[in-house]
């Protein structure tokens, strides 16, 4: 009995998710996001173009500074 | 990650036109782990990493009517995405003088933070390495601190800032854009606007186990990228990886050499 209740408090401290744990996409699935955000959209690496495209269509430009490729490591 | 997510997603393939610009190098640029577009993903608190990411809404004339700092959740990136579309409506209106414009400009922009949810302000705490950063390198004259007698409180071994003692990414955000009314991208003081917390932003996506915690041996090996060389203790860092590189190489010698004196030449050309 005393062997089964230790047993139980153990899984239970196992079940408790650590203080620096933070939900985790995984790779198949970001990998997935990031093939759809950079195929999904035209997306333009030249802002006077980006900015000429918005004023063809009425549209306002998300223009991103990033480390990185939107296609590629970040 | 947060622009693959809906509705971030839809809205902006929608309502906007799109582009990005790689800031590797550029001097307000910060610095990150290298992440694979393969690798895993995490989410953070909004205004999180305003070094190494900045997402501006532009007229199609240039000039901005947004920017956001860092990262930011999809619903509320969509938020401030309305927003900026709100702006632009009082940037083209042929009606009003360039100081009404500006006026409207920061009066929405402080509207819409007084609108944020409890929640949103919430995912907007801003994280405990960028307070600790502010308190200890400007504590009597960051704009991001609310109180300095309680944000000194960080300094201290395993303290927590008290609530009142900064401000939240969203409100540096709005404060700082209140102050910038219509400004034209190419005018536009980047460096300045992103500068809060310290240049260092990681996550550490790949280097956590299952469980989402952190392996801190994988984390202090991987690669780095952006600014690397402005980081404080880039020489120990490099020093550190060169080492590690040459005891692995030893170490594939010495497992060479004693498989080659058995004769698993096959073996020993596949390691090397």
């Amino acid at each position: 009995m005393k062997r089964n209740l230790l047993s139980l408090a153990a899984l239970a401290l196992l079940a408790i998710p650590q203080a620096n744990a933070v939900p985790l996409i995984k790779g198949d699935e970001a990998s997935y996001r990031v093939r759809e955000l950079s195929t999904g959209m035209n997306w333009y690496t030249n802002l006077p173009m980006a900015l000429q495209e918005g004023a063809r269509t009425g549209k306002l430009v998300v223009w991103i500074h990033m480390l990185g490729k939107i296609d590629g490591a970040t | 990650m947060s622009l693959s997510q809906e509705p971030a997603f839809s809205y902006l393939k929608d309502n906007f036109v799109v582009g990005y610009k790689d800031i590797t190098g550029a001097s307000y640029a910060g610095v990150s782990g290298v992440h694979m577009p393969t690798g895993n993903a995490v989410s953070t608190t909004n205004g999180a990493g305003p070094h190494n990411l900045q997402t501006f809404v532009l007229a199609p004339d240039g000039t901005v009517m947004t920017c956001l700092p860092g990262y930011w959740s999809p619903q509320d990136l969509v938020s401030e995405l309305k927003l900026g579309q709100d702006i632009y409506k009082v940037w083209n209106d042929r009606y009003l003088s360039k100081a009404e414009k500006d006026a409207r400009f920061r009066q929405m922009q402080q509207d819409h933070f007084r609108t944020h949810s409890p929640q949103e302000q919430r995912r907007s705490r801003m994280q405990g390495f960028d307070m600790k950063y502010e308190a200890k390198n400007r504590l009597q004259t960051s704009d991001c601190i609310l109180d300095s007698r309680m944000a000194s409180v960080v300094l201290q071994k395993g303290m927590k800032a008290p609530p009142g003692a900064f401000k939240t990414t969203d409100q540096i955000m709005h404060d700082r854009m209140s102050q910038r009314p219509f400004l034209n991208y190419q005018n536009f003081d980047v460096v300045a606007y992103t500068d809060y917390g310290r240049p260092f932003y990681n996550k550490n996506e790949d280097q956590r186990t299952a469980s989402g915690e952190v392996n801190k041996d994988l984390a202090r090996a991987q690669p780095l990228m952006g600014n690397v060389n402005e980081l404080p203790g880039a020489a120990k860092r490099a020093r550190r990886q060169q080492r590690q590189q040459m005891a692995g190489s030893r170490m594939m010698n010495r497992a060479g050499g004693y498989l080659a004196r058995r004769g698993v030449q096959t073996f020993v050309r596949a390691m090397r």
